[in-house]
């Protein structure tokens, strides 16, 4: 749907150029929710603003729809773009028109008539749940209600993908949301491809379905959204991730922590499950067969396009040979087991 | 007040409307696509093009800094070929006109820069062209400030349109300085200013608030 290859943007604003994308390639396929995640300045607006030609690449090609557009200009062009919808972080709605002109905007571009214009504006507002705002003007709206307007006016010409640069970034987490659920539900409907930009991890969590990691201009790791969020590669990727997944501890567990071990003490676990052994009962079966008990101290699952994944902070309580038995059992049945360190016994302690 | 003196104001009146209102209506016309292509000529802007900007920056700054009753003076001729005379109401509304426009100019121009480029950009992003660009995007949501800066040039116009008594021009500044000063009639002079007074705050009234109309960018009910 979507090639990239090779490709580069350098600016040369001033006397140090800077390199913002460096030899980036990347395959989006039809209908799929496609995720770039960099911290500011990596380089993502610049890339997806490569992908409409709104900024020129130095070097590299791309082609959307089997269409080459790194070589296009004027008329055709425009032509090119009218397939490329794209939304904005400050949704970039023109003041003086009301929410229903905003949205007929690119099909007044087009030069469609009014009538024509009438019929397909009305549905979009509609898909968007703005219908009773039609007549309001942006500086009447919410954030939310002004992206959804956003989303509709980039629907209007009916493009076969959407560019969404940190559409959510100046939104509230609720408002966010439901922003993201609309584009899901746009993605589903319509099999429209979706390329979404962000530095938040939890927005890529919640709809993408791939995603790349994008690092000072290069493309660090892809992969699904699974495989990013289970098994990291790039020391980026993991502090990205972590933000999301793993729960700091508790800090009173911090507080008793230690690195080495102790005599009358017990060791502290952290338990990874992902994907269909995050269902099985492994906690029982170590118990049972080893005689360690496990005090459980943290836990969550969390949901990753559909497929569960835990992570559960527990204190072995048991004889040192038994504790390292269970964490080789557990090591063969493939899930993640990290020793995070020692505690006293609190039960021996007092006793 | 004499019907006479009330008969000199009407005059007057009537004839500085006759300048102001042509003059400003030709700068605007002249000044707004000035400053249009002032602005996307300019620097990483949609039709970027140095040397055009830089000629056109260099002639409306010429024009700005003459003084107005040098100018006055100085395009007697270019006057006569236009009004076939450099005397008289008709006569005046050359100068103001040539005064005031690259004075609307650099006002839109300042509007037009303010709008916001994520607006361009998304613009562009749907497959606007440049001449689309300019009446879809930038001069309706300029609107409001250039009717500000008209406003502000039609005021200024009035005060200018005094000086024009040099060319004959008539008016209400003329009329004050023929009587209130070379005649010695201080009731004439305050009258005229009385009135001008009222006409430039009818000036103001009248553009803030078809701005204002023009302005969605603050909600309706606070507006
Ligand atoms: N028009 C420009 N001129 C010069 N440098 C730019 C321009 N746009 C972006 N850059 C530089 O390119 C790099 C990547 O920017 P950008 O793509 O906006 O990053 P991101 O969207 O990931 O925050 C930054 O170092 C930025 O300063
Ligand atoms: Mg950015």
């Amino acid at each position: 749907m979507i090639e990239i290859e090779g490709l580069q943007k350098t600016f040369s604003a001033g006397d140090n150029p800077t390199a913002a994308l460096k030899d980036v390639s990347l395959s989006i396929k039809q209908g799929e929710i496609f995720g770039i995640i960099g911290r500011s300045g990596a380089g993502k607006s610049t890339l997806v603003r490569c992908i409409n030609l709104l900024e020129r690449p130095s070097a590299g090609r791309i082609s959307v729809n089997g269409r080459e557009i790194s070589s296009l200009s004027g008329a055709a062009l425009r032509e090119a773009r009218r397939e490329i919808g794209m939304i904005f972080q400050h949704f970039n709605l023109l003041s003086s028109r009301t929410v229903f002109d905003n949205v007929a905007f690119p099909l007044e571009l087009a030069g469609r008539s009014k009538a024509e214009i009438a019929r397909e504006v009305t549905p979009l507002l509609d898909l968007v749940g703005l219908t009773d705002k039609r007549d309001r003007y942006p500086s009447e709206l919410s954030g939310g209600q002004k992206q959804r307007v956003g989303i509709a006016r980039a629907l209007a010409s009916k493009p076969a993908v959407l560019l969404c640069d940190e559409a959510t970034s100046a939104l509230d987490p609720e408002t966010t949301k439901s922003i993201l659920a609309l584009l899901r539900d746009i993605n589903r409907k319509l099999g429209l491809t979706i390329v979404l930009i962000t530095h938040e991890m939890p927005v890529i969590k919640e709809i993408c379905d791939r995603v790349a990691v994008l690092d000072q201009g290069s493309v660090v790791e892809q992969g699904t959204v699974f495989e990013i969020f289970t098994a990291p590669q790039a020391e980026i990727t993991r502090r990205f991730v972590s933000d999301v997944i793993d729960r700091p501890l508790p800090s009173m567990l911090i507080e008793r922590l230690q690195a080495t071990p102790l005599t009358q003490g017990n060791v502290v676990l952290r338990i990874v499950f992902t994907g269909p052994t995050a269902n099985s009962p492994i906690i029982s079966e170590v118990v049972q067969r080893y005689g360690v008990l496990l005090n459980i101290l943290q836990g969550n699952v969390e949901y990753i396009q559909g497929a569960p994944y835990g992570n559960i902070v527990v204190e072995a309580v048991g004889q040192p040979q038994a504790v390292q038995e269970v964490i080789d059992h557990i090591r063969d049945n493939n899930l993640r087991v990290e020793v995070l360190g020692h505690v006293a016994d609190a039960h021996r302690a007092v006793a | 007040m004499s019907p006479m003196l009330i008969g000199l104001l009407l005059d007057g009146l009537k004839e500085t409307i006759f300048m102001v209102g042509i003059s400003a209506g030709l700068a605007a016309l002249a000044g707004v696509p000035l400053g249009v292509v002032l602005v996307v000529t300019g620097n990483g802007q949609i039709l970027q093009n140095k040397p055009i900007n830089r000629i056109l920056g260099a002639v409306v700054n010429a024009t700005r800094s003459t003084p107005f009753i040098i100018l006055l003076i100085a395009i007697i001729p270019v006057t006569r070929l236009i009004v076939g005379s450099s005397i008289g109401t008709a006569a005046a509304t050359v100068p103001l006109t040539i005064a005031a426009t690259p004075f609307v100019a650099r006002l839109a121009e300042s509007s037009l820069r303010e709008v916001d480029a994520g607006l361009v950009e998304a613009a562009e992003a749907m497959g606007a062209s440049p001449w689309q660009i300019v009446t879809k995007v930038l001069l309706p949501e300029a609107w409001p400030g250039i009717v500000a800066g008209i406003t502000i040039t039609v005021v200024s116009l009035i005060g200018y349109s005094a000086m024009a008594g040099a060319v004959g021009g008539g008016g209400l500044g003329d009329l004050g300085i023929r009587y209130g000063y070379q005649r010695f009639q201080p009731e004439v002079m305050l009258a005229v200013v009385v009135v001008l007074i009222v006409l430039v705050q009818a000036v103001q009234s009248a553009g803030d608030l078809i701005a204002r109309r023009l302005n969605k960018k603050v909600p309706r009910g606070k507006a």
